[in-house]
């Protein structure tokens, strides 16, 4: 096994230093969260691992979930197994308990986290879609500064980011949902547990007066990164929900979505299944 | 890099790289064998151990995030009085087949019954959803973990009855 | 006054024995053994699907010197597998290379990664061949991969007159329907891994190997073949195995021998243990096949004709397909009764993975096919299918497609029986055909009978004359010797209660022998459903001659008549007053110079008649027979199927334990359900792509119901205490259940596994178009 060196900062001050010095010195560093998918790829792969691997897990700075003014900042080392179960969340986000909870299995949940599924930037994180329906800004801090990103601009590609090798995503600042606002996410997958999804529709609106305003909707898995389906919120929002309005949306998800035939599924299920999920979706709010 | 384990109990500190995945450190440098690595990708959950109190699969956590937590794996497991409830109950009904998943899902199962007392069928199947089992078909360690929380909830009545 | 009667052993739930090591994580299989002294070996695989190999490159830079190295070029015997067409190489012949994945040749060094830094510091020149990936090319013969004509084993069963029936149907006003079938590879997918340990003698004049096998003593001989010592210096110990599936039954040979290689060449222990994505890129896997059938029936729906062509891709090499296409071949009429019928089934080469055996072997494909196809006629000519099945399953008296006269009853009536009153099938088609068509989710009811040939295909067994024996100890205990091994289905619980009862002693005093080829003698491999119906039966009549022998010695030792001598809970006794108990038995066995060891042979009934040439006759000396039913909802909008209930009565003859009976019937049919709804290998230029756990997709606790499994006991008389086999049957009877069902709730026909969204989807748009 490869000898490197190990990092397991116990602040985010100390943390920031050691990146800092890493970058400074051409050390290249893995930085290991819940490693649930570091560890999957390091297997039989060691020069995965870099130079040296610092381990985030014992920053109990950005491990919590709290309100900040009408926004809500959650730690990016907080688990999916916290996130599922924080009330705060269920009560004002509760699309990302739901999305969380049904990421891979309890021992994932465990340990994965949500700044290590941003990170890995996997058009298939299930968490992701959730982020971008409730305008995630991410802080990405370094020792010598603190930058604001929205998520959108974050995500550059497949496993593509734009964070920098000094630098840690260290908090996500998400909407508080209002009291009349709905959201739901639907995912489908192969099986009901240790999956991963074949697409994923995150969806955002206020219902007024019988029609939706405000929508957001996001896409996962039908696209090389989360697809914001503009096509389809420009169809519902201000409209009335019926048949009519419900018919159109395979056209307007077929003009969102770059979907692809991989191992999991075809695309054209794909998109067939994110135009299931928007109408029932609509149909239950 | 130089990492202290808290197995079982027992404190060591060992020198390895700081990735090397925790199943190992467990099987390898603690010699405990009862772990099991059937994918090395956390699908399986045969090396499903207990981490400050949470399951984890052992095989995605690197060595050096064990640092200074407590971990128990099947050997430790067999200290606590449940385990010998979970274990009568997986052997009464029938739950074990060849017996490689088995050592993760009486990790799960006990972790599962420590957080909910009355698990109904859909809350154990999702407790146990991170344990492949080729074998059995589930039903049997399903029935076993309701046999047991029924037996576990019927000490603690007992216990309870004893106080008053 | 002494109990008369031993407190009954068979038939209980006995808790199998080795339950508690499991539990506590202190059972050793072969990953668990570690030593310093161990070389740990890899395999350099080929990259390509057929190539030959034009030069093997060391770079001369890279420190060698802690690393062995084994290649075709190092074995000294004979390069090829015998117990098939002499074909199936330890490592290339000739230099070729006939799938991705087959092993190029062997590294071993002190640890796996730097094995695996050796591995990409040696260069393979390959000289590209252009493949076959396919059967249809491979018959069409583009290139010529296997003998003259790419077929490895073909089968004919001919029975009647099925073509004169077909050519008439016109004229006779005759429904006539066609279809075609495809099912999948499948993984076994145990979840231990292959792993094999081999240790050299020091004078390198043999090894022993320990692992994860199914069978111990198709590795000595093959290794009596490969390696020039003695045959007595090989040596096979089998540790427990962490499930096997038939995905250890041929393969493991391969990696023992590779393993041996290399200790031998090293002077080293050599340990192989396969990561996962080695084990499902490079080991057997089930048989994908394409089937077709014709059947005919007249308008009183009795089935007139069967016609059926079934193709199975044997990938490269034989290894187990003539045997499994013989069981399939046998399956192919379902297990109806018809006057006229005509099976082809053939085993055609690929340059792909090497299918081979897996639980059903053969059998699944052709009843998925066969039932599925029978439903379709069925409601194809407007008969109620359970109706249609019912009238023209076997009875007894009846005979099979090979010309068996079933003679022993056939209990498909009283499975169905027992089945339709815990599952009523016939009213629940009638009621969910009545469901509205607009609806978002649908159910559907689907409804099987098969058979299972238990045990070797015709006289197989005289091949290996299984011989098995019962040991009695010092300490009174007795050991069973037989070569067979647990792998979870619970043999050394189960024989033991056989054992126990037929010598009249307590369960807890019997044990099964270390699984070692040096002390047990070879009752066969551990396949076919075999061990409880065959090695279950030699043990029973070993255990009865050990009985009479040890009563005949107490009665010449005391001088009593030897018919008033008998045994309770292994306590002696002449007539009310005890002799003696089993601790006193070596004792006495010794001092009248009579062995401890008491063994006895299989040997196939004499009435049994087969004719492996004209494929006629008895195919088999006993079956069991299942009846199955299964309920599913479909949400018609994703197509995603969630399987409500599975109920099944299979009748096994007798149930030595009840529990772990159950148990193998629903753990055999959760993998079948795999096998119908998510389970597939998909490939690109005959590289598997879906080769880890993450994508290769098997049930998870929450994708499956509680399997609701009824025995039947229709006694066997040629089985011990009636007992048939069982391990296989819950592995063919599933898929065409959910096709039916899943068909039924989607009004989509359904002639294909696995049964994807995707594939309904694509489906359900055909049928716009």
């Amino acid at each position: 096994m490869k000898n490197i060196n190990g990092f397991l900062p116990l602040n985010l001050e100390e943390a920031l230093l050691i990146l800092k010095h890493s970058y400074k010195n051409g050390r290249k560093v893995r930085i290991v969260a819940g490693g649930t998918d570091v560890m999957a790829r390091g297997n039989g792969n060691q020069s995965f691992f870099l130079d040296s691997v610092l381990d985030i897990s014992a920053l109990k700075e950005i491990q919590e979930i709290k309100t900040c003014e009408d926004k809500i900042k959650i730690g990016a080392g907080c688990t999916h197994a916290q996130i599922a179960k924080s009330i705060l969340l269920k009560n004002h986000a509760s699309i990302l308990t739901k999305a969380s909870s049904v990421i891979g299995s309890p021992q994932i949940r465990h340990r994965g986290t949500i700044g290590g599924n941003i990170c890995n930037a996997s058009p298939v994180g299930d968490i992701l879609p959730s982020l971008y329906v409730l305008n995630a800004v991410l802080t990405l801090a370094s020792a010598s500064q603190k930058r604001e990103v929205p998520i959108k601009e974050f995500i550059k590609g497949p496993g593509r980011t734009i964070i920098q090798p000094d630098e840690l995503l260290t908090e996500i600042t998400v909407d508080m949902l209002g009291e009349n606002e709905f959201t739901d996410y639907r995912r489908s997958a192969t099986r009901k547990a240790l999956a991963i999804s074949k697409s994923s529709v995150a969806f955002r609106g206020i219902k007024k007066e019988g029609v939706l305003v405000g929508v957001k909707i996001a896409l996962g898995s039908v696209g090389p990164v989360i697809i914001s389906a503009h096509n389809c919120e420009k169809l519902i929002e201000g409209k009335k929900i019926d048949e009519e309005m419900l018919a159109q949306i395979p056209s307007a998800v077929q003009a969102d979505c770059k979907p692809i035939d991989d191992l999991r599924s075809t695309k054209e299920y794909r998109s067939h299944v994110v135009g299931v999920f928007l109408a029932e979706i609509l149909r239950s709010c | 890099m130089k990492i202290n384990f808290n197995i079982n109990g027992i404190v060591k500190e060992v020198d390895i790289p700081p990735q090397k995945p925790l199943c190992d450190v467990i099987r390898e440098d603690f010699g405990l064998t009862g772990t099991k690595i059937g994918c090395r990708e956390g699908e399986c959950g045969a090396c499903t151990v207990i981490m400050d109190g949470m399951t984890v699969n052992s095989c995605l956590v690197p060595a050096v995030s064990a640092e200074g937590r407590e971990i128990i794996t099947i050997e430790g497991l067999q200290q606590f009085p449940e385990t010998e409830i979970i274990n009568d109950n997986f052997k009464k009904v029938g739950a074990v087949q060849c017996g490689y998943c088995i050592p993760g899902m009486v990790m799960s199962s006990y972790a599962l019954l420590k957080d909910n007392k009355n698990p109904t069928e859909d809350e154990i199947r999702q407790g146990l959803s991170g344990n492949l089992c080729r074998c059995t078909g589930y039903k049997r360690i399903v029935l076993a973990v309701e046999g047991a929380a029924r037996d576990l909830n019927k000490i603690e009545g007992g216990n309870e009855d004893e106080k008053h | 006054m002494t109990k008369k009667a031993s407190t009954p052993c068979v038939g209980q739930p006995v808790v199998r024995v080795d339950a508690d090591d499991k539990l506590r994580g202190k059972m050793k299989y072969t990953n668990d053994y570690y030593s310093e002294d161990y070389l740990h070996g890899v395999t350099l695989r080929s990259p390509h699907p057929c190539a030959l190999i034009k030069s093997i490159n060391y770079d001369s830079d890279f420190d060698w010197s802690s690393i062995t190295v084994v290649t075709a070029d190092d074995i000294q015997g004979e390069n090829y597998l015998d117990n098939f067409n002499k074909e199936v190489p330890f490592l290339p012949r000739n230099n070729r290379v006939n799938y991705v994945g087959e092993a190029v040749l062997l590294i071993a060094g002190p640890t796996v990664e730097i094995a695996e830094e050796a591995k990409k510091h040696i260069k393979i020149e390959y000289e590209i061949i252009e493949p076959t990936l396919n059967v249809f090319d491979s018959l069409d013969k583009k290139n010529l991969i296997y003998s003259d004509d790419n077929i490895i084993k073909e089968y004919n069963v001919n029975k009647g007159e099925p073509d004169s029936i077909f050519a008439s149907a016109e004229e006779k006003g005759y429904c006539v329907y066609e279809g075609t079938y495809r099912t999948p590879y499948q993984e076994q997918a145990y979840i231990e891994t292959q792993a094999m340990i081999a240790v050299p003698e020091e004078d390198g004049n043999g090894v022993t190997i320990y692992g994860s096998m199914q069978c111990p003593y198709y590795i000595r001989k093959e290794g009596n073949k490969l390696f020039p010592f003695p045959p007595e210096n090989i040596n096979i110990v089998q540790l427990p195995t962490g499930g096997g599936f038939g995905g250890k039954e041929h393969y493991p040979t391969l990696i023992a021998c590779h393993a041996a290689l290399l200790a031998l060449k090293s002077k080293r222990k050599v340990k192989m243990v396969y990561e996962r994505t080695e084990d499902l890129e490079a080991t057997t896997k089930r048989h994908p096949s394409v089937i077709k059938i014709k059947t005919a029936s007249d308008s009183e729906g009795n089935l007139l004709a069967i016609d059926s062509d079934i193709i199975f891709d044997s990938g490269a090499y034989s290894m187990a397909s003539p045997v499994v296409l013989a069981r399939g071949t046998i399956a192919g009429a379902g297990a109806y009764n018809c006057e006229n019928i005509k099976i082809r089934g053939r085993a055609v080469a690929t340059n792909l993975i090497p299918t081979s055996a897996f639980r059903g072997f053969g059998a699944p494909q052709s009843f998925f096919a066969m039932e599925r196809h029978i439903t379709r006629h069925a409601e194809k000519f407007g008969f109620d299918p359970a109706e249609f099945k019912r009238k023209n399953l076997l009875k007894t008296g009846d005979v099979t497609a090979t010309g068996q006269h079933l003679v022993d009853p056939v209990a498909l009536d009283k499975c169905i029986n027992a089945l339709f009153e815990k599952f009523d099938y016939p009213n629940l088609y009638k009621e969910y055909s009545k469901q509205p068509v607009n609806t978002k989710k649908r159910r559907g009811v689907g409804f099987s009978a098969v058979f299972h040939g238990a045990g070797f295909t015709g006289r197989g067994e005289d091949y290996i004359k299984a011989k098995a024996g019962v040991r009695i100890r010092e300490d009174g205990k007795v050991e069973l010797l037989c070569s067979t091994t647990e792998m979870g289905q619970g043999m050394r619980t189960i024989l033991p209660q056989i054992a126990a009862e037929t010598l009249h002693i307590p369960f807890e005093q019997v044990k099964v022998a270390k699984t070692d080829t040096k002390d047990v003698p070879d009752s066969g491999p551990t396949v076919a459903s075999r061990t409880t119906m065959i090695v279950g039966k030699v043990l029973h009549e070993a255990s009865k001659i050990a009985l009479d022998t040890i009563i005949e010695t107490l009665a010449k030792e005391y001088n009593y008549p030897k018919e008033e001598i008998n045994c309770v809970d292994g306590i002696f006794y002449f007539n009310d007053e005890k002799i003696c108990e089993m601790k006193d038995i070596y004792a006495l066995l010794k001092k009248h110079s009579i062995d401890t060891s008491f063994y006895s042979r299989y040997s196939t009934p004499p009435s049994i008649n087969w004719n492996e040439k004209t494929f006629h006759g008895d195919a088999y000396s006993g079956y069991a027979w299942a009846a199955t039913g299964c309920e599913v909802e479909v949400d018609l909008e994703t197509y995603e199927i969630t399987v409500l209930r599975l109920v099944t009565a299979c009748d096994i003859g007798k149930a030595i334990n009840p529990i772990l009976v159950e148990g193998q019937i629903e753990g055999g049919a959760v993998q079948a359900l795999g096998y119908a709804l998510t389970e597939d290998i998909i490939m690109k230029d005959g590289k598997i792509l879906n080769n880890r756990f993450a994508n290769y997709i098997i049930p998870t606790t929450g994708d499956v119901p509680m399997v609701e499994a009824i025995v039947v006991e229709e006694p066997f008389w040629n089985g011990p205490f009636g007992a048939k086999g069982l391990g296989e049957m819950p592995c063919v009877f599933v898929a065409p259940c959910v096709a039916d069902a899943v068909s039924m709730a989607t009004n989509i026909d359904v002639c294909e596994i696995p049964i994807t969204p995707e594939k309904l989807f694509a489906l359900s748009r055909k049928g716009e178009k």
